[in-house]
């Protein structure tokens, strides 16, 4: 398994997606964080619910507000799985390895990996910013271990949507189905679920698996950290089932 | 290579059908691809070669019927690319990988040593693009990577589908070349192709089929040797030829550049018939079906009666 986690690491590494996505997901996570910090002390902000940065707390919390990443992550890790589909380059990996099982199975952990470094990357990026910018206006505030491990919980939430992405392509493999599903999904059925469905928002894959990544508004979370991460292997193990089981059936 | 001790074919297919919906686009196949051999696997369009060769290497899951390569199921092969070669189709790559990248891709996927790359890019004409973007490459150059994927592994089992396509000349003929010297050295190569007469000169045996069935399995020589002779002749009285001829038992075909085509009686026969009448000739001569017209004859539509 680690040589086909290994080939699919490769495969990432010798198109140039994953050099637009992270461009994309770091830039847009750095615009973001400037504009936290810029407008952090103005009165309408803080009116709306942004906090200047006066503690780690506020530090970790920024952490997930100015995080951008996981949408990129999404493109990156379902274009893993439809690319093969749309390129016709599924034949030569089933050639080589005909267990479709071990194919999405070193496709899910792949993109969890390159999923779990944006996600580092990025928030690790936010940190930095941060403290050159408080530096900056002439304030302190020390990066603690809430923030360490708010950067380590942004990495997983990205391996995890990782994850979920690379199923969702195995399954659909319509590189633009999937994509704008996916999309479609985070920006627009999960807020609205979330607005006006809350009891089932909460066992919605990104807002109800918020509490373990530390993401997610309380009254969308219904279970704790261990019932959110325990949610999170249940749609993982779901999407990843689903997508082998098609897989398994379907002539490439 | 490994040259494979056991009598047992390199590839045999068993019953083997494939419906989709209602189509039945292989209906009970059954043939063998021995090893030490080329096998052209002829049919027309739509006859359902390439989804016959996705079933053997397990890329098509059959609705009935086994296939096997060197005995085992593919999903069964323990390192299916140092097994069996597959050249399926030219567009199998991403065009925004090289060359090089491709099959490193597969080398680590494939478990075949990554210095394989370099000796199969060489071999295939190809160490001057390998660093070059797919996307960038002629349909002939695909095909050649196509080629160098299929020989990575160095597999004693070739599954080829229409190799020469967009080849150039001395293309084709380092590939029937290279066919021909992997036969001798006791691999098994399945080829389809569409090009009958470059399958003529460097397959062993052919398998036809037609809207999915099997309709002959044979050598190259027997095939062409059952397409029979027949004989040409030019003639300014081609009525009263044909009516003599007609009159001794043999069929009359009107040929091209206003020739005859006799069968069924010999060509001293014809000769005599156009003598004794008092008939000239132009021309005469015998000539033997070619893999084409054999080919033609199989797979030609019923005509309706």
């Amino acid at each position: 398994m680690i040589d086909f986690v290994k080939a699919e690491l490769l495969k990432v590494r010798t198109t140039r997606l994953w050099v637009g996505m992270a461009i994309g997901a770091v830039g847009l996570t750095g615009v973001s964080t400037v504009l936290f910090l810029a407008l952090s002390n103005s009165a309408n902000a803080q009116a709306s619910g942004v906090r200047p940065i006066l503690t780690t707390e506020d530090l970790r919390t920024l952490v997930f507000q100015a995080s951008g990443t996981l949408a990129f992550v999404l493109v990156l890790a379902a274009t893993m799985a439809t690319a093969e589909f749309r390129y016709g380059t599924a034949s030569g990996t089933y050639l080589a390895v005909p267990s479709r099982v071990r194919v999405i199975s070193a496709k899910s952990i792949a993109a969890s990996i390159v999923g779990l470094l944006y996600g580092v990357a990025a928030a690790t990026m936010t940190v930095v910013i941060a403290v050159i910018w408080l530096a900056i206006v002439g304030r302190s505030v020390p990066v603690g271990a809430s923030v360490i491990a708010a950067i380590g919980q942004e990495g997983l939430r990205c391996a995890y949507g990782a994850a979920l992405a690379v199923g969702v392509g195995a399954a659909l493999r319509s590189q633009l189905v999937a994509i704008l599903g996916l999309l479609g999904w985070l920006f627009i059925v999960e807020p609205l679920g979330v607005a006006l469905l809350p009891r089932f928002a909460k066992f919605m894959p990104f807002a109800g698996v918020g509490g373990a990544f530390g993401h997610g508004s309380e009254s969308a979370v219904l279970f704790g950290w261990a019932g959110s991460l325990a949610l999170a292997v249940v749609w993982v193990a779901s999407v990843w089932a689903s997508a082998v089981s098609l897989e398994r059936q379907r002539d490439v | 290579m490994s040259s494979p001790a056991d009598a047992a074919p390199a590839i045999e297919a068993s019953a083997l059908t494939k419906r989709f919906g209602s189509t039945v686009a292989v209906d009970g196949l059954t043939f063998s691809v021995p090893h030490g051999s080329v096998t052209g696997f002829l049919g027309p369009n739509g006859a359902g070669k390439t989804t016959t060769m996705r079933m053997l290497l397990g890329l098509a899951h059959p609705t009935s019927g086994t296939a096997s390569v060197l005995g085992r199921r593919y999903e069964q092969l323990e390192r299916p690319l140092a097994s069996v070669g597959a050249a399926l189709e030219t567009t199998g790559f991403h065009p925004g990988r090289t060359a090089r990248s491709h099959l490193r891709v597969l080398c680590v996927e494939g478990g075949v040593p990554a210095d394989r790359v370099d000796p199969v890019l060489e071999r295939t004409g190809m160490s001057a693009f390998a660093t070059v973007k797919v996307g960038e490459y002629s349909l002939g150059m695909r095909q050649r990577l196509a080629f160098a994927a299929a020989l990575l592994g160095d597999p004693s089992v070739l599954v080829l589908d229409e190799p020469a396509n967009g080849l150039d000349p001395a293309g084709v003929a380092w590939l029937r070349g290279f066919l021909r010297r992997f036969a001798d050295d006791g691999g098994a190569v399945l080829v389809s192709s569409h090009l009958l007469t470059e399958v003529a000169e460097v397959a062993d045996r052919v398998v036809v089929i037609d809207r999915g069935k099997l309709l002959a399995e044979n050598s190259v020589e027997a095939l062409v040797h059952a397409g029979g002779e027949s004989v040409v002749v030019r003639t300014p009285d081609a009525a009263g030829l044909t009516l003599a001829v007609r009159n001794a038992g043999g069929t009359v075909q009107d040929g091209a550049d206003g020739t005859l085509s006799i069968r069924g009686i010999p060509i001293e026969r014809v000769g005599e018939l156009a003598a004794s009448a008092g008939i000239v000739l132009h021309e005469l001569r015998r000539e033997t079906a070619t893999l084409e017209q054999a080919f033609l004859a199989l797979t030609a539509p019923e005509m309706p009666g």
